[in-house]
This record gives structure tokens, sequence and C-alpha cells, in this order.
């Protein structure tokens, strides 16, 4: 009897393992495929002269309205506003939304800046929907293109709504107050802007995100030279991470204009298309790609040749978290997010209409990034079960799992340490690339398993959340934390795990 | 397919990858090595080069050249460029600019003239990048060869276009339209921002025979050069009133920059003010924008009557405007105390409270 039952089990393990193979060699099929794509992209502008800025400098471009939604950022409010009023470009303004913080952010910006309330500036709300009351609107004396929006507390996206009202240009850029920008961040994104030729328009831009920690930051900004590699494991881990999914996922979606995700740490976009879709979803944990999502589908809908971009070049850099429990709520609300835009636009999966943001560029996410935890889980179990049983071929099965996995990660991290150096040469210690390529290496073994269970609690409880608002939406009130950047803030009692 | 047969593809698999990543890591190391081997190198080579009494400064200085100037290697070379390119940037005298070209010819202008051939995107793209920093002019028919060939794309289209614009190289004219198609508005206006002189006048000769995206181009570059002649102004008052709004509206904001109305034009104006037709916000804003410029006392009742304009901007280029006359000011306190209209009450206070804030610190 037992001896059937083994049987059985040994089967209902073949089955899955077979299943986890595959699926292993799918995704990483998908992702050799975007690697290959990046490549051509980035072997081509390969050491192209820096003076190609300095001379972009000099013309006219387009004026750009500059968003930054504050929650409780007193401590350097001050400082990002004013290393941002010297920012190389010629025509901007610079919008800070204080969005209903519980210290003295707006007090510090009126002190500091000389604002004088203008009533007369009313917001007239373009975008069709109501955002949080605005207390008041007050505007620089001494920098006529320095204006405070202060309200009350609604949320990044209702933040970044209200600045979208206020603002004046047709370019806005949202900013984290806590992002540190490349000197050159502002040319370096409007650039391609400036430059799309006649009937091709250019919709959105993103730039890649650099991790700050462990760098010389200087007057607010840090530049490329400054750069050098943090000590920290987890820190490491994360800049593999992000050469990963900026250089290699970033580059290849965005040359099939398949980009559904722009940094909430630094994106540019044109308004009037943002608010034809309606400006920023507040519901919404992962409020930028969902935008992303949003105007992917307008663009479908009116079969514009407009086009959203990314620019490999890093703009812009953000502290990473240096401790597991930070990073573990960070990984655990992104995936919360991804999982809610993909669900509010689940329409899109499959639909003809959509061509292949419908086709592929959904399904990737949903299947390699929101269900891909799942599976991995699901192999790493099978792994540890095979070894402990080592039943027949049980043991065989799981070696090489264990083997697929280390490739399918390693090959690919090891291969985005080569983009960084072929295009950017950040890192330029040859111990800090030794360093990276190790812990490359070693990320199958401790840190994309520990990514993995986290990512399915994040799911579970996605998934969970929806049961419980069947219907109707209870309001999720979390501000920052977009799905590229880190913010130490309390969390609502929904995010909180449950114990 | 058995789970046997997974099993070996999935072994193999392993076994090339692994030896790739291995290949990778060694390539990586070798790469960083040289790299950086090559920077020291030249690092030490600019900082030889930057010593006051290097035989390259003392040529830039005096233009005495001597031996020791001979670049010997790749490296040299790429020193020399850095070097120059950087002392181009702080140079200010003539003289000085006038030598770092002709070294920059020197050194350089057979290498870029094979960069241009290279089959390398990049390669082509920085050469061209220092042939216009250095304004190398003898390059002139290989840039025209290098239009002409197939693998020509367009962002090199493009900067070789820019560099014969600086060059004021004729076939630069015949280029414009075709640029005007291929180009956006803020690369277009690059072009032709650069061009000067007779170019220029050819340029203004032949303007009702071009395309109104090239048009347009054309009277924002003559607003962003400060552009002030007798013949540009005949065009600015002739195109304010083309039947093209977008004409109208580039036309006016390049006459407030001119800063002068000839006697008709204001008369004109005046008359077109009185109309009362519906005219869009932009061109009301472009209307206040020119009477701020003329400070002609007449546009008085118009400004008043536009500090309640529909339109924020407009209402705050009114009010700002009124400052520029001498009883503007008792104009907008008069409109802060007692005007019907919230919206145009709010402005005026907003604009003498900063009047005040300038003063203070002024």
């Amino acid at each position: 009897m037992s001896g059937m039952w083994a049987d059985l089990g040994l089967v209902v393990y073949h089955i899955i393992a077979v299943i986890t193979i595959l699926y292993v060699a799918f995704s990483t099929g998908a992702y050799l495929l975007m690697y290959f794509a990046a490549a051509k992209d980035l072997r081509k502008d390969k050491d192209v002269s820096g003076l190609q800025y300095s001379k972009a400098l000099e013309n006219e471009l387009a004026p750009l309205s500059i968003l930054v939604p504050a929650y409780n950022e007193g401590g350097n409010i001050v400082s990002s506003a004013r290393s941002l009023l010297s920012i190389n470009y010629k025509q901007f303004e610079v919008i800070v939304i204080n969005d209903g913080s519980k210290d003295d952010t707006a007090q510090r910006m009126i002190d500091e800046f000389d604002m004088s309330p203008i009533s007369n500036r009313v917001p007239f709300s373009a975008l069709g929907k109501s955002t949080a009351p605005i207390r008041n609107i007050y505007r620089s004396l001494q920098h006529p293109n320095l204006v405070l929006v202060d309200k009350e507390n609604g949320g990044k996206a209702d933040a970044l709504n209200a600045g979208i009202n206020v603002s004046r240009y047709p370019y806005f850029a949202s900013l984290d107050g806590d992002t540190v920008l490349d000197t050159d961040a502002f040319i370096k994104v409007m650039k391609p802007i400036m430059e799309a030729k006649p009937g091709e328009e250019i919709i959105a831009t993103g730039g890649s995100v650099g991790i700050a920690n462990g760098s010389i930051v200087d007057t607010g900004y840090l530049s490329s030279e400054n750069v050098l590699l943090s000590r920290n494991p987890y820190v490491v881990m994360q800049v593999i991470e992000y050469l990963r999914g900026f250089l290699m996922g970033r580059i290849g979606l965005s040359s099939f204009n398949m980009l559904i995700l722009v940094s909430g740490a630094f994106g540019v976009f044109k308004k009037s298309w943002v608010i034809e879709v309606g400006g920023y979803e507040t519901e919404t944990i992962g409020e930028d790609m969902e935008l992303i999502v949003r105007l992917h589908r307008l663009l479908r809908k009116k079969k514009s040749k407009g086009r959203i971009i990314y620019i490999p070049e890093p703009v812009c850099w953000t502290e990473a978290p240096e401790s597991r429990k930070i990073l573990r709520r960070q990984r655990i609300r992104w995936q919360r997010g991804l999982f809610e835009s993909l669900w509010r636009n689940k329409d899109m999966l499959f639909n003809p209409r959509y061509g292949r943001i419908g086709f592929a560029a959904m399904p990737l996410f949903m299947f390699v990034e929101l269900f891909g935890p799942v599976v991995e889980l699901i192999g790493l179990i099978m792994i540890v079960l095979g070894l402990v049983l080592k039943a027949g071929a049980g043991w065989e099965i799981s070696a090489s799992l264990t083997l697929m996995m280390i490739l399918y990660g390693s090959l690919l991290s090891t291969g985005a340490v080569l983009f960084e150096e072929w295009r950017f040469h950040h890192y330029n210690r040859i111990a800090d690339v030794f360093r990276l390529v190790l812990h490359a290496l070693s990320e199958s073994f401790w840190y994309r398993p520990m990514l993995t269970v986290w990512r399915v609690i994040g799911l579970a409880q996605a998934i969970r959340g929806k049961k419980a608002q069947w219907g109707e939406m209870t309001r999720v009130n979390v501000i920052g934390g977009s799905s590229d950047t880190i913010k130490m803030r309390p969390e609502s009692p929904l995010i909180q795990p449950k114990k | 397919m058995s789970i046997d047969n997974i099993l070996v593809t999935i072994w193999w698999a392993t076994v090339g990858v692994v030896s790739l990543i291995i290949v990778l890591l060694l390539y990586l190391m070798f790469r960083k090595y040289q790299r950086n081997r090559r920077l020291q190198a030249i690092d030490r080579l600019t900082e030889q080069l930057a010593k006051a009494d290097s035989a390259l400064n003392q040529y830039i200085a005096t233009g005495e050249r001597s031996r020791r100037m001979l670049a010997k290697n790749s490296l040299e070379q790429k020193a020399i460029e850095e070097m120059l390119i950087h002392r181009l940037s702080l140079s200010r005298s003539k003289n000085e600019t006038q030598r770092i070209k002709e070294l920059s010819e020197y050194y350089f202008a057979e290498s870029y003239a094979n960069d241009l051939r290279s089959s390398r995107w990049s390669t082509r793209i920085n050469a061209l990048l220092y042939i216009e920093q250095f304004q190398m002019m003898s390059l002139h028919s290989e840039l025209l060869q290098a239009l002409q060939r197939k693998h020509c794309t367009g962002d090199e289209r493009f900067l070789i276009l820019r560099i014969l614009a600086v060059f004021q190289a004729p076939e630069i004219m015949d280029e414009l339209e075709s640029a005007a198609i291929q180009y956006s508005d803020i690369q277009l206006l690059q072009l032709v921002l650069l061009i000067k002189g007779e170019l220029l006048d050819q340029l203004l000769q032949q303007f009702d025979k071009y395309s109104p995206k090239l048009r347009y181009i054309i009277i924002d570059s003559l607003r962003i050069n400060n552009i002030r002649t007798q013949e540009v102004l005949q065009l600015l008052e002739q195109c304010m009133y083309s039947n093209d709004k977008e004409m109208r509206i580039r036309a006016m904001k390049a006459l407030a920059n001119f800063g002068y109305m000839s006697p008709e034009a204001a008369d004109r104006m005046e008359q077109a003010l009185t109309e009362q037709q519906s005219v869009s916000w932009q061109e009301r804003l472009m209307r206040v924008k020119v009477i701020n410029s003329t400070r002609d006392e007449r546009f008085l009742p118009y400004l008043e009557q536009l500090v309640s304009d529909d339109s924020y901007e407009v209402r705050l280029q009114s009010a700002q405007a009124l400052l520029r006359y001498r009883q503007g000011v008792a104009i907008l306190e008069q409109i802060a105390t007692n005007h019907p209209d919230r919206f145009a009450k709010e402005m005026a206070q907003e604009i003498l409270e900063r009047r005040n804030y300038e003063r203070n610190v002024g």
C-alpha cells in the first residue's frame, strides 16, 4: 500500500519537476531575447563622448515642470529644492507638494524661500478628478519659478495630481523628495524628447536608477566619478538587481515600445497625455506603473505613433534599504503593486486590440514577474524534498533544477555587469567588478530564495486583499514607495503583514 | 521526451553556461584592467601637458613650435585631444583659440577623416563631435562625402549639417528644407541659429519660398539671436498679420523681444485691440508682450482691461506690464482695492506685493 503511495508521489513529483523546468527554460528564453535586444542597443552608443550633452545644453529646450511630492521631509526638503533650482536647464519651475505632512515641511519651505500665498492661482482641474483639499498655494518671492502647494494628506498619487493641476508647462517630471539626481539628468531625459522626428511623439521617458549607498553625494548631486560600491551585501545584490532590471529588461522592452514601467523616482511625461488618461490613480500601490499601462492603452486606442522610451543612462540615484527588514517590506509592497496594476488592466491581457502590449508585455510581467516566484518557490521546495528523500530520479532532478536556477540567475546578472562595464564604467575598481560578479554567482543560494518567499507573501496578501474588498475598493493610503524607491514611512495598517 | 533526456540537456546547458560565466568574468577583469591602465596613462600625460612650461602650453601662449610636441602614440594623441578641448573651453583670446584649432588640425585632421569612414557608429559620431568642437574647416569635403554615404544615420546627418552651419558653408542652404522634414523643431532651430552674415541675408530674401515650419524657425532664430535690423523689423511686422495664427504668435514674440515697433505697426495694433475680435489667449498674451516692450502710453487702457482677462498668464503679463509705466503703480493700486473682478484684484495685489519685496531686498 505504502509502495503505491510512494510511486504516486514520485509521479506527481516528476510532473511538477518537468513543469518547473519548462517554466524556468521559458523565462530564461524570454530574458535572453530582451538581453540581445539590449546588447544591440548598448553596443551601438558605446563610448559616445560627453560632448553631446554639453552641446545640447546650449540649445532651447522645452520648458519643464518638476513635481516634488513631499511627506514628512522637513529634514531635506529645503536642500532638495535648492539643488533643483540650480539645475542645468533653461526654463523650468519646481512645484513642491506638501502632502499633509505631520512635520514642518511646509513651514521650512515658506521660511527658507520667502514664500507668499497666491490665492489667484486657482488650480483648475484639467484632470477632471478631485484631489484632497488644497489649503494654499505659495510662490517664492526669491525664485519666481518655485511654487509650494500645501494640501491635506491624500497619498503620493494624489499629490502628483495636484501638482499636475498647478503646473504651467507642457512636460512634467515626477520626482521623489529623496532622489539624488545626476548633474545632467534633465538634459539626458529631455534630449530624446526634443529630437523626436516630426510625426513621432514621445509621451514619457524614464531613466535608469542607480543605488547611491556607499557613493559620495555632493550638494544633492551625484556625478559618475563619485560612484563607489557599497560593502553591504544586501546593497550589492540590489545593485546587481537594478542593473539587470534596468539595463536588460527595460532597454529590451523599450526597443519594442513595450515598456510598461517608468521609474517613480524620476520620469518625464507629456502633460496633455497624462491629463487625457486622467492622471495618477490614487487607490493603487504602484501608481507609476499603472499610469504607464493606461498611457499604452490610450496609444493603442488612438493608433498613435507615440512612444514611451527608456534612457539607459543612470539619471538618478536612490538610497537602497540596507537592512533585511526594510527590504522585505519594500518587496512585499512591490509585488502587491504589480498585482494591482495587472489586475486593474486585466482586460488588456491577450486582447488583440492592444497588440504587443497585450500579447507580450503583459503576459511577460504576469507569468515571469507576478507568478514566477510561486513557481520558483515550488522549485525550491522540490530541491529540498529531493535532497532529503533522495528518492530515485528525484535526486538528479533536484540537482539539475538547482543548477538550472543558478544558471538562470547568475548568467543574467553577470551579463548585466558586463553591460554596465561596456556602457557606463561606473565601478572603476577591479575589486568592485570582481565583487559584483561573485555576488552575482551567490545570488541563487540566498538572495533570490529570500526574495522569492517575500514576493509570494506579497502576492498572497494582494490576492487576499482583493477577496476582502471585492466590488469596493477601500482607500489604501500608501505614500511614496513607488516601485523603484524606498521610503522609511509609516505604512497603513493594510500593508502590515498579518501576524 | 523523457526525464532522462531533459536531464542530459540541462547538464550540457549548465556546463556551457558555467564556462560562459567564467569567460565573461575573465573578459570583464581584463577590460577593466586595460581601461584603468589606459586612463591612468592618459591622466599622467595630461598632467605633464598641463604644466605651464609644457611644449603644448608654450605653443598656445606664444605660437612657437618645438620638436617635443610630436604625438608618439594613440595615448599621447588622446591626452592632447582632451587637453585641447579643455583649453578651448577656457580660452578667451582669439589668438589662442586660433592656435588651438591649428594644432588640432595638425594632430587630428587625418585621423578624424579616417574615423568618418569607420564602420562603427559611435566612432563616427565622436569624430563629428570633435570636428565640430575644433571647427576643422579642412574636412569640409570629407563631411560632404560622409553626407552622401549610404550608412549615414539621422544623428550623423544632423551633426554634419550642424558643422556645415558653423562653417557658414553654402551647402547648408540646400539642406534646410529636407532637414525641416527629417528633424524636430528644436534640431532645426539649432541649425538655423548658426546661420549668419551673407547666408542669413539669403535666408531672409527667400523667406516666402520656405515651408511654414522652416519659416517659424527662422523667426524664432531672429528673436533668439537678437537680430535688430530694419529688414527684420519689416519682416516681423509683416508676419504679425499673417493668416497663419502660429506665425502671428511667433512674430509677435520676436517683436516683443525686438523692443520697437514702427508707428504704422503701433496704429495697426491699436486698431486690432479696439476691434475686440476673439483671439486665442496665446495671441492676447503676445500682444501684451509687444505692448510691454514699446511702453507707448496709448496702450494703458488696454492693459488695464487685460488685467481682468480670463487667462492667468495674460493677467500676470498685463499687470507686470503696467509696472513699467509711470502711472502704472497707481492704476494697479486702484485695481487692487476696488476692481469688481476678483481675479484682477488678486493679480494686482500679488504684483504689488512682489514689487515691494523686491524693493526691500534690492
